[in-house]
């Protein structure tokens, strides 16, 4: 946006965009680096993998966070589609409806969702645990979701439906192939607040066995004492999957981006 | 405005709520319900375990507007807003403009900036309660640059906790602002920029002047999430001082946490929730109103 | 007529439905009292995963027909997933639960466990267990006192104070001027986990009881004015702790567990206030076993020394210790396996191999006349010191925990903020005056 760049220009850029970096890449750094310490690394990382249920946590974690974004997904395109591109009564108001959902923090919902999941006899499944993260996350991705479809040219669709598509097509075959950059967002979005939930799994699923990864790194404190460095060896392992899930749709992101069909 | 003005779409208008439809069930279903279910429970006097539960009617919320702890966790939260809305909209907006200017390493900045929002509060927790601690790497930092005299316990004092979280989070979430940033970015109509600049605006201007004004959209949702993402905040304020010390970085949602779990007081903690609940649609309805103002 | 099908249809299904959910309700509900073999879901924080074993392996030998399958579950999230679970049949059938506010609240939560403690122990079972009035609620045992503890002194790592050729301080002054000279050497004197309400409580019973011995619960009863003059010295000493040096700069942000804990384990800090649920530290077990969870030898051979706390004024009373149960188990009222659930507790609580293991972990049974182990003590020094104060715990002096929800957390917010400067000690205590008065 800046056309051309004297190179004087460009070390200034460079400058600042180093100092502002700085910072935020220390903390990053932090923790890795004492995941290191202690026993040393491949101890303290094999620890995690052989002392703690690690693996089948991370089996539950993928089928809570797994079965959230489906959901999430279908919910959110579904809405911001509607909400964005079609008329039909009450619209405003069920967007604030939907908004609404946005408001309240989870920990002030624990018992009442504790209360409803138990009436369903849903207790001691990850329906759950996914259910009640769904219904947290979904007014966000929609608020996001119909911000972004706002800015694709009704033109677009308008043209779609003299082609003879269906609204449900439309949505499919045109919108969707246009909202590749925010299908990215909401898929990331949705996977790490359904990964990194820490209550939720723990109050709503009574057995051991059915723990998320967030438990994986208590499992090195104990009246023996904490071993930090493999606490942080375990948030190391832990947000692996997170961040290759948002280094991978990076790309898509920007390929979706450049390739320049919202523009 | 973004909305088709035919007739909508083949199948009718009732048909379009079915699209709504799913998301209203899980939302309604989960939310609403438990809304409803601390609406209940506001009314009573009860300690959350077993049936000696008392209606009290509107007792609670006296006591809530009353209480001055309250007060406080709201002052809290209005602070940290402010403070943590104001810095992730700067900076992120800053680096998503540096970022465009196809910087050497861009894309490792950008990871750089991100990765943070996809870490889980209890890491983050962990790692900035040691960089904050007396002999941790920001008074490390201070030190070698000469400022010893500014080190201090960051988060272990009154005076110093509350900003120390409001740092915490701006670390956390300007990725999220900086990533909004940058897709409003490449979608900023670049004639205009090109106009502005063979009027011979120089750049800054032209960014102040043109491409700010453009991102109002992202600007605005940027601001909305903050304000209910302040009221929402919760685990890293548990997670790092708990709220203390004394009450110096209590939010309303630590308080709700406190009241129901240590002080078996759901009753009046119920209540606290709807307050926040209501706070929260009130701001939210506010800036939607204020948002369609500023587009017509 | 195709309304009527329609609904026929919809009347088949719900009872189809129906019989379905009566058939799995059926299923789900475990026969009781057949003498067939029978599963009990545990949740505790204490005892934790590595020790757990050793305790419910024993018993499931002892009881081949029951199986016990237990979750640990960390003490900071403890009560809230027990609350909640409690409330159901798919959660635990036997839980920990501690004393001070959690019996009355938990009370409608458990069965009473008398009958199970009376066939075991007799018709005086309650003369036989240290602190089971403490988890008696209105005439129903809520639970069963396990093991005891009592607080009032500290931990001095030897190792360090030899190090630093420091004499252990035995007055406020001495203890600031220890604190001054370690952190000259780069360490730590004493360290407060001050984030940590209970951390605070502890502490500042050690001040209160040295102010005047007992004052501290008599003003808790509404005995004494908490606004009078003993309590609010006592308040003014605790913020001179925190301002004059005598714990660590920084100490409102460290918790008890791990930062304090750790810091003193590893010996970057001299001194704890903790008290005798430490006692297994002095043994080579326990230090072998830090050893290697921090990875450095030299913990192996560290002494870990409970003293008595610095006199924090010039007429201080020295060495009153307070405490009671630290765990003790109930019985979900709605667990399917009562009575098998009451046989676990009160074979915790009573048997002779429990009571044995406990001896072992250097946890003082509840059950009187028991007896912990001290063979594994590194030094005479350290047997002897745990050994008189496991006998002056029988004269406590109160016990410990707060027993009202509301005056608790205004304590520990009062104890926050007084230690941060932000509320004087008159103020905290005029408000702590009026938990008290809010509650009774």
């Amino acid at each position: 946006m800046f056309g051309r760049l004297r190179t004087r220009d460009r070390v200034v850029l460079q400058v600042l965009a180093t100092l502002i970096a700085i910072p935020f890449a220390y903390p990053i750094i932090v923790i890795v680096a004492t995941s290191f310490e202690g026993q040393g690394a491949i101890e303290n990382y094999t620890a995690v993998l052989t002392r703690t249920p690690f693996l089948r946590f991370l089996a539950n974690s993928a089928i809570i966070a797994g079965g959230t974004i489906v959901i999430t997904f279908v919910c959110t395109m579904l809405a911001a589609y509607a909400f964005s591109k079609l008329r039909f009564p009450g619209r405003q108001m069920l967007f604030v409806v939907v908004l609404g959902g946005l408001v309240l923090p989870a920990i002030a919902l624990i018992v009442p969702i504790f209360t409803i999941m138990l009436g369903l006899g849903l207790m001691n499944t990850h329906i759950a645990v996914i259910l009640p993260l769904a219904a947290i996350t979904i007014p966000f991705t929609v608020l996001l979701a119909k911000n972004f479809l706002d800015g694709v040219p009704d033109e677009i669709l308008e043209a779609a439906k003299i082609d003879g598509a269906n609204t449900l097509g439309t949505l499919f075959w045109i919108v969707l192939p246009l909202a590749r950059p925010i299908i990215a967002v909401v898929l990331v979005w949705t996977f790490l607040q359904s990964w990194n939930e820490f209550f939720l799994p723990l109050l709503l699923l009574q057995s051991s066995d059915m723990q998320a990864v967030t438990q994986v790194p208590l499992y090195f404190t104990s009246e023996y004492g904490s071993d930090t460095p493999k606490i942080f060896a375990s948030l190391v392992l832990i947000s692996l999957p997170v961040t290759i899930a948002y280094l991978s749709l990076q790309k898509l992101f920007e390929r979706g981006l450049t390739a320049g069909a919202v523009k | 405005m973004a909305t088709l003005h035919s007739p909508a779409v083949r199948g009718g208008r009732l048909r379009a709520l079915l699209y709504v439809l799913p998301a209203l069930i899980v939302v309604v279903g989960i939310v609403y319900l438990g809304i409803g279910y601390n609406a209940y429970v506001s009314t009573l006097e009860w300690s959350g375990i077993g049936d000696d539960r008392r209606p009290v009617g509107i007792d609670n919320y006296i006591g809530v507007f009353t209480d001055p702890v309250f007060w406080t966790s709201l002052s809290h939260v209005a602070i940290f807003a402010v403070v943590t809305i104001a810095a992730q909209m700067a900076i992120g907006l800053t680096m998503a403009i540096l970022l465009s200017g196809r910087i050497f390493l861009g894309g490792v900045y950008k990871v750089v900036m991100f990765l943070p929002v996809v870490l889980s509060p209890a890491a983050i927790a962990v790692a900035f309660r040691d960089i904050l601690s007396p002999g941790g790497g920001l008074n490390e930092a201070l030190r070698a640059i000469g400022l010893d005299g500014l080190t201090r316990a960051w988060i272990a004092e009154p005076e110093t906790a509350l900003m120390a979280i409001a740092v915490i989070n701006i670390w956390a979430w300007t990725g999220f602002s900086f990533i909004l940033y940058q897709a409003a970015l490449a979608q900023v109509d670049t004639d205009l920029i090109e106009a502005a600049q063979l009027d011979g605006a120089g750049k800054l201007r032209t960014l102040w002047s043109v491409v700010v004004p453009q991102l109002s959209g992202t600007h605005a949702t940027l601001v909305l999430i903050g304000v209910i993402g302040a009221l929402k905040t919760f685990d890293i304020v548990y997670l790092t001082t708990g709220g203390g010390p004394g009450r110096s970085t209590e939010f309303l949602t630590t308080y709700i946490y406190k009241t129901a779990i240590d002080g078996f007081q759901a009753g009046y903690a119920a209540a606290l929730s709807m307050v926040l609940l209501l706070l929260s649609l009130l701001l939210t309805l506010i800036q939607m109103r204020a948002n369609r103002f500023g587009r017509s | 007529m195709k309304f009527d099908r329609k609904r026929r249809r919809l009347a088949i299904s719900i009872g189809a439905l129906a019989i379905t959910g009566l058939m799995l309700s059926a299923c789900s509900a475990p026969a009781e009292d057949d003498g067939g073999p029978v599963t009990l879901d545990v949740w505790g924080w204490n005892p934790d995963e590595k020790s757990a074993p050793s305790y419910f392996d024993a018993f499931e030998a002892e009881n081949p027909d029951i199986t016990i399958n237990y979750r640990f579950i960390q003490a900071s999230d403890f009560v809230n997933t027990v609350r909640l679970a409690a409330t159901t049949k798919d959660g635990p059938d036997v839980f920990g639960l501690q004393v001070g506010v959690f019996p009355e609240q938990f009370a409608p939560l458990t069965v009473d466990v008398a009958p199970y403690l009376e066939d075991a122990l007799g018709a005086e079972w309650n003369e036989q267990l240290t602190g089971a009035d403490q988890y008696d609620v209105d005439g129903k045992q809520v639970a069963a006192p396990w093991y005891t503890s009592a607080a009032g002194f500290m931990w001095v790592n030897q190792g360090v104070a030899d190090e630093l050729g420091l004499a252990v301080p035995t007055t406020l002054d001495e203890l600031i001027a220890f604190n001054a000279a370690a952190n000259a050497a780069g360490k730590q004197g004493l360290v407060q986990g001050a984030k940590d309400g209970f951390a605070n409580l502890d502490l500042f019973q050690i001040v209160a009881n040295q102010v005047e011995p007992g004052v501290f619960y008599d003003a808790l009863d509404g005995d004494e004015p908490f606004d009078g003059d003993a309590m609010t010295a006592s308040l003014e000493i605790w913020q001179q702790l925190f301002t004059d040096g005598a714990v660590q700069e920084g100490a409102l942000g460290f918790t008890a567990y791990p930062d304090a804990n750790d810091a003193r384990i590893t010996g970057e800090a001299a001194m704890i206030p903790f008290g005798s649920w430490q006692f297994r530290d002095a043994t080579n077990t326990r230090t072998a076993e830090y050893a290697e969870t921090y990875g450095d030898p030299a913990i192996a051979d560290t002494v870990f020394m409970p003293v008595d706390f610095p006199a924090v004024t010039e007429d201080a009373t020295v060495g009153s210790l307070f405490g009671g149960p630290d765990v003790g188990w109930s019985v979900s009222a709605q667990s399917d396996a009562k009575d098998a659930a009451g046989r676990l507790v009160a074979w915790l609580t009573t048997s002779d191999t429990a009571v044995e293991l406990l001896g072992e972990a250097l946890r003082p049974p509840a059950l009187k006349g028991s007896t912990i182990d001290l063979s594994d003590v590194k030094t005479p020094e350290q047997a002897a010191a745990i050994e008189s104060l496991v006998e002056r715990s029988e004269d406590l002096v109160g016990p410990r925990e707060v027993a009202d929800p509301d005056v608790k957390s205004t304590l520990i917010e009062v104890l926050s903020s007084v230690a941060a400067g932000s509320t004087t000690p008159a103020d905290g205590a005029a408000q702590v005056q009026a938990a008290i008065d809010a509650a009774s």
